[in-house]
């Protein structure tokens, strides 16, 4: 496979530019030729190759650096350290109506952007109409572009790049904009374009939108590569580490308050443990036993209470032991034990709890609670978080 | 390259129809404007000043300052304009991959193509009004007028380059053209400089190049003189350099927009 586009070990400091001091000396430093570091350092140490016929996801949060590395990709910011090869007809949808100009009508700007593209005269002229057909925005392209709704930009934009069929298509969140119709249009054209040979790279916060459209993604994390790889491995593990950082958000503003019956020990005892963070991981259909120990001061057992919440803390399923009416098995003088088991677990990929409420004896007031995080792996395009049983009917 | 030829011609296309074909009058305005700059000051100079160029005895004064006003105008207007031709379009160039030097070019040649339109109707206009020009000198005057075209392009990458990192540029740049217009001989002729500015004066390489222009249509000398080609080797070579200068920013443009 022929390589499109390499960057090696790719840095970028944006300089300092508030004060026309620090102006005029990047003015100076330029001039004579002088390389200066100083600034806010955006991207370190990145490394990338494209090879033709790949689809690949860039993700990360926002401000991790995603829309950089895709300007430099296109040519638009030279990187400060590293370098940069490109060698592909390149059409880039960087941001919303990527160099219209608003004062133009729609048609003017088609010719406009086209020729940024490298499209003829002729060649325009053969292409316009099915340009105007996929744009689908009627009289309106003979109106100013400033008078165009987000949406009809981005199908203009877009309209432009289909003409262009370029080698390279790179395209930073310009699908959030349009209607269903619409993103659903361009979804169908570039896996079009992707079975065509066409080699796409994209920055996009919808991870169906990412896993439907990538075999790989690359994460990256203050400017740095978080991982890379197999499209549903690291949009699993970028998701997995959104929601607990939201839950740990939550979480600390929540702190349970204590009382009588606390939870003295709670484990999960079946799944695989993950290498790295020591975390149990289970795939879908696997058994799930977790085991928990209450304190019990009185004769009367508390009742144990068992929620799967998904990481971001979203319920996903409880159930207490007064509901299944099961009574606690008692343990030394004062504590009892409770087990569960989730047999045939319908969990979907993701990270998600299991969490353990210590509870009174009338199963009325939460008294403690304890949690902890499991992974199910696997790769699927189905959306949600249960499995539900199904079969299609003819 | 192909592709900012096709650009260039795309954005002086684009140029033209915004500030001419657009307005209501179109092209019109194209020698109205100047036109009427120059019956003010004909007015000013020859009514009420009562001026008198020798040079321009036998085909009086207004020629006289036609003949320099209109590629002074097509100068001037094009290196102001250009100060924003990259900042203007900041949009564009953090957006799509382009060498943004065809901005500049573009503002440049988009300015001198309308201006040259504009002479041409000027000069028409004065032979019909039956003022004997020489028409022969035009062939030697579309050199001149390509010579001052390099020289504007070589401000213009120079000052739309400098204002990305020094945005004063655009209020300094105006006043100074104006004294430079004045500094010129374009309202009068070098003749009434006293002796001991001359040789001042000719160090404004404008100074010769709207003589020579004046020489071609009013006095048919076609001889290039020893300053014009000094003038022009020298315009070249700044052009080298506008390219040089240019070219060395450009790449961190978008840091600093």
């Amino acid at each position: 496979m022929t390589l499109l586009a390499e960057l090696r070990s790719v840095g970028k400091v944006f300089p300092h530019t508030n004060h026309s001091k620090d102006r005029i000396k990047a003015l100076y430093n330029l001039l004579i030729g002088r390389k200066d570091q100083s600034g806010s350092r955006v991207l370190h140490d990145i490394s990338l190759k494209v090879k033709r016929g790949e689809s690949l996801a860039i993700i990360g949060a926002n401000g991790a650096g995603k829309s950089t590395l895709l300007k430099i990709l296109t040519g638009v910011l030279r990187p400060t350290a590293g370098s940069v090869s490109v060698n592909a007809t390149v059409a880039a949808l960087l941001e919303l109506g990527a160099g219209f100009q608003s004062e133009f009508s729609g048609l003017e700007n088609v010719r406009l952007k086209a020729s940024l593209l490298g499209l003829s005269r002729a060649e325009l002229a053969e292409k316009m109409d099915e340009i105007l057909a996929f744009a689908d925005i009627g009289e309106s392209i003979h109106e100013p572009v400033k008078h165009y709704s987000s949406g009809m930009v981005v199908r203009l934009g877009f309209a432009v790049v289909t003409a262009v069929k370029p080698e390279l298509l790179i395209t930073d969140e310009i699908l959030a904009v349009g209607d269903e119709s619409f993103q659903a249009k361009c979804i169908r054209w570039i896996k079009q374009y992707l079975k065509g040979g066409g080699t796409l790279l994209m920055v996009s916060h919808s991870m169906y939108q990412v896993q439907k459209l990538c075999k790989h993604a690359l994460w990256i994390e203050a400017g740095e590569v978080r991982m890379s790889g197999d499209v549903f491995r690291v949009t699993q593990s970028y998701l997995a580490w959104h929601e607990q950082k939201t839950a740990s958000e939550r979480r600390q503003s929540q702190r349970i308050s204590s009382g009588l019956y606390r939870v003295k020990n709670f484990r999960i005892e079946t799944g695989v443990q993950d290498k790295t963070e020591g975390i149990a991981t289970f795939t879908r259909g696997d058994q799930l036993i977790a085991e928990l120990d209450l304190s019990q001061p009185d004769e009367q057992a508390p009742v144990a209470m068992f929620g799967l919440v998904r990481a971001d803390g979203t319920p996903v399923y409880g159930v207490s032991s007064d509901h299944d009416d099961i009574a606690a098995t008692p343990l030394g003088s004062d504590g009892c034990r409770y087990r569960i088991s989730f047999d045939n677990l319908a969990l979907l990929p993701g990270s998600y709890s299991l969490r353990a409420h210590a509870m009174d004896p009338q199963g009325l007031r939460i008294c403690d609670t304890q949690e902890i995080p499991f992974i199910i792996t696997g790769a699927s395009l189905e959306v949600g978080f249960v499995y539900l049983p199904h079969r299609w009917l003819d | 390259m192909q592709n900012n030829i096709t650009l260039i011609r795309e954005l002086v296309r684009r140029e033209i129809r915004s500030r001419y074909l657009d307005s209501l009058s179109g092209l019109a305005w194209l020698v109205i404007q100047p036109l009427m700059l120059l019956l003010i000051y004909g007015f000013v100079f020859v009514v009420i000043f009562n001026a008198k160029v020798p040079e321009a005895d036998t085909t009086g004064f207004l020629p006289y300052l036609a003949i320099a006003f209109w590629p002074w105008t097509a100068f001037s207007e094009s290196v102001l304009r250009s100060i924003t031709s990259v900042t203007g379009n900041a949009g564009l160039i953090g957006k799509v991959a382009i060498s943004s030097e065809v901005f500049p070019i573009a503002t440049v040649t988009a300015t001198f193509l309308m201006h040259c339109i504009g002479y041409l109707a000027i000069l028409l206009i004065m032979t019909a009004m039956g003022i004997d020009l020489n028409w022969l000198g035009l062939l030697p005057a579309l050199v001149i007028l390509i010579l001052l075209y390099a020289f504007a392009l070589a401000l213009a990458l120079l000052v739309s380059s400098l204002n990305v990192f020094i945005r004063d540029l655009e209020h300094v740049l105006p006043p100074l053209m104006t004294l430079w217009f004045f500094g010129t001989p374009i309202l009068y002729s070098i003749s009434l400089i006293p002796l001991e500015y001359r040789h001042w004066m000719r160090l404004n390489p404008m100074t010769g190049i709207m003589d020579t222009l004046r020489g071609y249509f009013l006095r048919g000398e076609y001889m290039p003189s020893l300053s014009l080609i000094l003038t022009a080797i020298a315009i070249m070579l700044l052009l080298a350099f506008a390219f040089w200068f240019y070219r060395r920013l450009s790449p961190r443009f978008e840091d600093f927009f």
